[in-house]
């Protein structure tokens, strides 16, 4: 297979690889180290895309990160990615691509139509257009989102890894050009931890694109020396497709790594892209410049291309993009191009210079080449692809034209000066200044600790690059520690030559107004024109902020890389100034596109969020458990057997615990050793009821408040010894209650005494409920009396129980006879399957949360965080009495508020209904009337409800306003079926309400 | 106790042994299950207290920040200007908590046993740092961390003890110590983390 327009040699493309990709369905030769657009270029393939509001057609424009128009679609399925320059997708044998934004197909595109009536849509047309008939957007909406955008998001799971990596170091550069290369090999020579990241393939940046020669050496050559020193020092780390794109406070970069998209999917076991997250003690950016397009008529059609792109094609990937060729300049840069085409067996047609006669022009003429100077190209032929040009005599001034000429070609290479990249830059703080001379914006004074170097900085000459370079390394390096901030050796010398300056030149005039002549695209990517700019300056934005928003200029994906400058030039005319004095606008991060899942990193599916597991956890998976969350933590929620539904399931386990034993894995309560001479006062102070004089041996259930006097946690503390407490935590409070006490502990009593332990890992709690369960604790634990008498309801004990030393608590929140034992968690599975294997006898049943919260709340039993929500004080759950009135505790002042003590607060109450058979829903609105007129009044909600198997009916729990003062009244539900059900308020406490059940 | 069946945190990981390249891969797993725990809190400036503490542990406590101290059978780990982390062999934890207690009886003190509340996962191979710095914002340079040291981190979304390990100041392998609850979070997050380097996990009991 051909391509036609591939050089016979040269360029850093593996001719021994050759490799074919499929662009817009058709199969295409091309070669290891092509992108995309140098493979499409090869076979002669420019028109690649049509405009995002006019459907125009585009073709390539640049060989980098500039490229605005080759937005492209690479992969297939879940893995494709849209929204993709051509000139940055390297090419992989298969791959396969296509253009975005086309509808059918990128030669034939319907929406092109837009185009005949651009000027019926100016800028905020959409705006303007759409806001008529009231309300219609929404179906306006849905047809301009379909034809806007680029590209198509996928919609299969995500197959490829991404993940994140956390690097710090003392010198990070940014791009891998000459002046990167210096910097980074100059502070890598002190010693200093360097690291420097490149976006492109291999590191050389504008060097590996050009023609010139470094200390005698062909400037590739040299890149290759830089780059094996590099690789000599061992705290040196070279990063290749990597973009630093962003950057924040602190000297905190973010860098994405395109590790594997140039590989076929699948063939490296490694994540596909890496987010590096960045730490430098200082940061030299050396990310090069871009060059700026002339706005004339019809600058957007393909075969006009930037002159840079243009040498890039030929220097390293061997391309010629066209085989007649006009050069179209204000500055010097372009006429390397010129020559650059005439030596790769171009004919140049003519070099149009909108400057007077100088050095660089003379020089042309000497290699036989025509310079039109004063003169610029104002207009295009051809749509799909360019014909030929017509230019103009230019005025001294730039800005008026006359005459007329025509030249055929099918290449136009363009230069309008160069952009210092200073995105980075801006995004660390700084403000980007205007450069009159060098007519750019080059970095301000910089407010973090970063320098730039070469043209990022407006140096654009090799030379400078180079020195800026070597410099920016040794300071920076010398800034950490590192080196004495001199040069290691002298600076690589350059064979320069003096130019000539560049002439602004932002509008080519064309003979008549800009609004009557052919669009001249400032942003081609956002179809912004020069007559958008001055339409929206006419309508009153006359900020750039405004003027972008309103035009849309820089708005696309390439944050106006290409446009932008040219925009705020013309908005600077039109208002009679500088650039200098419009500013820009804001850069922010990230200054190319990252993939969310890059972003997420590995942080997905089971690595989202961590799942907490108890010692028992295996046990319950084996044995068919469904899993609650709670917090973070997985909890056992109902053990069901074959066929048995979640109802069935939870009556059967809490009639086991009613009738004879059921265990519980209550592992995940929250547990805090504290130890010390003041423990007790503490306890006193953060519970809202008496603590001092708790007996060893003997639990006490606490209630916490916060400040607000609300009800936070609460839980039972036992006293294992003179100075010594355990106290029990709710599973999801466990984190905060350790926070909110250490907090009052060290910072409003720091006097006191006491040291607190988070043990909560520590111990696998098995919970015996029910009747039988002394009988089969009796089997497993010898050394302790477990007998009413010497271990009654509320004590602790300490033996061991299946051979494993175990805390006993007999603290119950079932209602039922209960011995809550406590392993070390390494014994946790033993000491559960031994309980089992004991009380196999007595029908033993593993019960989840699901029953535990049935049993409970027959007992009237609140759960902070259901029956509460946080506006809930004790007074409001009746629960005064664990009020203490001789002491002062956290809360207590809130609790006499005027607003807390009022009579018609929602107090919780039970809820009977008159069906037992009918389940309230929980969080169903209580009313007193439920025919009365919406809004109706409400009362407050249900919340919790159950089916209790043990009292054949439904029971609930719900606050009510001035519930307490209203048991046996009747209120009414509104049910989710829109039906109302009547409910009579009754107390909490359904189940053995003298709790002798647990005082066996 | 030894003839009862203990189970380590990480015992769904133990025997998931991912093929690593052969000779040497690059990250290294290995779970060092069972260790004894004990959470230590004292006043630092108390002399008295270190003394109680050395005559135990034959080590003095290390008082720096972040970093440990090394006796024959013991590692303590700064955890805090009045906190210190034991790491003792299996089993020594119940000797260390009865000796301490026993010397620690006059002072304002607390050694509590959390044995049964972390494990640990020793991370080796030619990529450890690399896969670490995957989910650890420090800097884990030899330069900036390395034996002595210890830090209190996340590793992922898991909060971490880390322990560089070796001699010399470029750690041959780090300890990475984790509440037990989120030792299958973080086996997880090793084993996805370790794919690209051919990472092998093992366990040494």
């Amino acid at each position: 297979m051909s391509q036609p327009h591939r050089l016979a040699e040269g360029g850093r493309i593996d001719r021994k690889r050759p490799l074919t990709f499929t662009f817009n369905g058709r199969v295409y030769p091309a070669f290891r180290g092509d992108t995309l657009a140098s493979g499409l270029l090869a076979n002669g393939v420019h028109l690649v895309a049509r405009s995002l509001k006019y459907h125009r057609p585009r073709g390539i424009v640049g060989a980098g990160v500039e490229e605005s128009n080759a937005l492209v679609q690479v992969g297939e399925g879940a893995r494709s990615l849209p929204n993709l320059v051509a000139t940055q997708v390297e090419l992989y044998d298969g791959l396969s691509a296509r253009s975005v934004n086309v509808f059918p197909s990128v030669g034939f595109d319907l929406r092109a139509v837009n185009g005949w009536f651009a000027r019926l849509m100016p800028p905020g047309f959409y705006y303007k257009t759409f806001m008529w008939p009231a309300g219609s957007w929404r179906q306006y909406e849905h047809q301009i989102r379909k034809a806007a955008g680029f590209g198509v998001v996928p919609t299969g799971a995500d197959p490829d890894d991404y993940d994140h990596m956390n690097v710090h170091c003392d010198v990070l550069v940014a791009g891998a050009g000459p002046a990167g290369l210096a910097a980074a090999l100059e502070a890598g020579r002190t010693g200093a931890r360097v690291i420097l990241m490149d976006e492109r393939t291999e590191p050389g940046g504008a060097l590996l694109a050009g023609s010139g020669r470094i200390e005698g050496l062909p400037a590739g050559r040299w890149v290759n020396r830089m780059v094996e020193e590099l690789a000599s020092l061992p705290e040196v780390q070279v990063l290749a497709r990597t973009t630093v794109a962003g950057y924040y406070e602190h000297n905190f970069l973010l860098a994405l790594e395109r590790r594997t998209d140039h590989l076929a999917p699948g063939s490296d076991p490694g994540p596909r892209q890496r987010l590096w997250r960045i730490r430098a003690k200082q940061v030299v950016l050396a990310t090069g410049a871009i060059e700026r397009p002339l706005v004339f008529c019809n600058n957007d059609r393909p075969g006009v291309m930037l002159a840079s792109g243009v040498s890039e094609y030929i220097h390293r990937y061997a391309v010629l993009p066209g085989s007649r060729a006009v050069v179209f300049t204000n500055n010097d840069s372009a006429y390397q191009t010129a020559f650059d085409l005439l030596d790769a067996g171009a004919q140049v047609e003519a070099i149009v210079d909108s400057r007077p006669a100088g050095q660089r022009s003379a020089e042309a003429r000497e290699r036989g080449l025509q310079v039109m100077n004063r003169h610029a190209v104002v207009d295009v032929r051809g749509a799909k692809r360019i014909r030929g040009v017509r230019l103009m005599a230019l005025s001294a001034d730039g800005g008026s034209v006359s005459g007329k000429g025509r030249l055929a070609c099918d290449l136009l290479a363009v230069s309008g000066g160069w952009s210092p990249t200073v995105q980075l830059h801006a995004q660390s703080g700084a403000r980007p200044a205007y450069d009159a001379r060098k007519v750019c914006f080059v970095p301000g004074p910089s407010v973090q600790a970063e320098r730039s170097a070469g043209a990022c900085r407006g140096s654009f000459d090799l030379q400078a690059c180079l020195t800026e370079g070597f410099r920016a390394g040794a300071a920076a390096a010398h800034a950490t520690g590192h080196g004495d901030g001199g040069l290691s050796r002298p600076i690589p010398s350059v064979e320069g030559r003096e130019g000539d300056p560049i002439q602004p030149l932002w509008i080519v005039p064309a003979g008549k107004p800009v609004s009557r002549v052919p669009k001249q695209f400032v942003d081609p990517l956002m179809d912004v024109s020069a007559a958008d700019i001055l339409t929206a300056v006419r309508e009153g934005y006359d900020s750039i902020e405004y003027v972008k928003r309103y035009t849309n200029l820089g708005m696309g994906p390439d944050q106006g890389r290409l446009g932008n400058v040219n925009g705020i030039a013309i908005l600077a005319d039109q208002h009679g100034t500088d650039p200098g004095s419009i500013g820009t606008t804001t850069f922010r991060p990230m200054y190319t596109p990252v993939t969310f899942a890059a972003l997420s990193g590995g942080e997905q599916k089971e690595l989202f969020d961590p799942v907490r597991k108890t010692a028992i956890h295996e046990w319950h998976v084996e044995q068919g458990a469904l899993f609650e969350n709670v917090g973070q933590w997985k909890r056992a929620w109902y053990f069901p057997w074959p066929g048995e539904s979640l109802d069935e399931a939870v009556d059967r386990e809490c009639l086991a615990v009613r009738r004879s034993v059921g265990v519980l894995d209550a592992s995940t309560l929250g547990k805090i050793d504290i130890q010390g001479p003041d423990a007790n006062v503490f306890l006193n102070r953060v519970y809202t009821n008496p603590f001092m004089k708790v007996p060893i041996g003997r639990c006490r259930y606490g209630l916490m408040l916060d400040e607000n006097g609300m009800l936070m946690d609460d839980g039972v503390t036992a006293r294992l010894g003179e100075d010594h407490y355990l106290m029990h935590t709710t599973t999801g409070g466990a984190a905060h209650v350790m926070s909110w006490l250490e907090l009052w502990l060290q910072t409003e009593w720091p006097e006191l005494k006491l040291y607190m332990t988070s043990v909560t890992d520590h111990w696998a709690t098995v919970s015996l409920c029910g009747p039988n369960s002394r009988r089969v604790l009796r089997k497993l634990c010898s050394d302790v009396d477990l007998s009413r008498e010497s271990f009654p309801f509320m004590a602790v004990r300490e033996g061991a129980v299946a051979g494993v030393p175990a805390r006993i608590f007999r603290i119950s929140f079932t209602g039922e006879l209960t011995y809550e034992v406590n392993v070390n968690a390494n014994f946790g599975r033993h000491v559960w399957e031994a309980v089992f294997d004991a009380g196999e006898e007595y029908g033993i049943t593993p019960f989840g949360t699901e029953a535990m919260h049935v049993l409970r709340a027959e007992k009237g039993y609140v759960i902070v965080g259901q029956d509460t929500d946080g506006s809930v004080t004790p007074v409001d759950l009746g629960m005064e009495r664990m009020l203490g009135r001789k002491k002062d505790f956290l809360g207590k002042r809130s609790l006499f508020r005027s607003y807390l003590v009022r009579k018609d607060r929602k107090q919780f109450v039970g809820l009977l209904t008159e069906d037992p058979k009918e389940v309230l829903p929980e969080g169903g609105q209580i009313v007193d009337d439920p025919s009365a007129p919406l809004p109706r009044p409400m009362l407050g909600h249900v919340t919790s409800s159950y089916y209790s198997a043990a009292l054949e009916r439904s029971i609930a729990l719900g606050l009510v306003k001035g519930g307490h003062g209203r048991t046996g009244e009747t209120v009414h539900i509104q049910n989710f079926d829109g039906r109302t059900i009547a409910a009579r308020i009754a107390d909490p406490v359904f189940y053995d309400p003298k709790g002798e059940r647990q005082n066996v | 106790m030894s003839d009862l069946r203990q189970e380590s945190p990480l015992a769904g990981f133990r025997s998931n042994t991912a093929a690593g390249e052969a000779g040497s891969p690059g990250v290294i797993l290995t779970e060092r299950p069972f260790l004894g725990y004990v959470n230590l809190r004292g006043d630092a400036g108390d002399a008295t207290f270190l003394a109680a503490v050395e005559g135990v542990l034959r080590v003095a406590l290390p008082l720096d920040p972040n970093t440990i101290a090394e006796g024959e059978d013991v590692t303590a780990c700064w955890m805090g200007p009045d906190e210190w982390l034991l790491i003792l062999p299996p089993g020594a934890q119940t000797r260390a908590l009865a000796a301490l207690g026993e010397a620690l009886a006059a002072h304002h003190a607390s050694a509590v046993d959390t044995t049964g509340g972390y494990t640990l996962v020793n991370v080796a191979g030619a990529r450890r740092r690399e896969l670490l710095a995957k989910g650890c914002t420090l800097d884990l340079h030899p330069r900036s961390f390395s034996p002595g040291q210890c830090a209190q981190t996340n590793l992922g979304k898991a909060g971490v003890l880390l322990i560089p390990r070796g001699d010399g100041s470029d750690a041959q392998s780090f300890d990475v110590i984790v509440r037990r609850s989120f030792a299958d979070y973080l086996g997880l997050w090793l084993q996805h983390s370790a794919r690209e380097y051919g990472g092998a996990g093992a366990a040494v009991s």
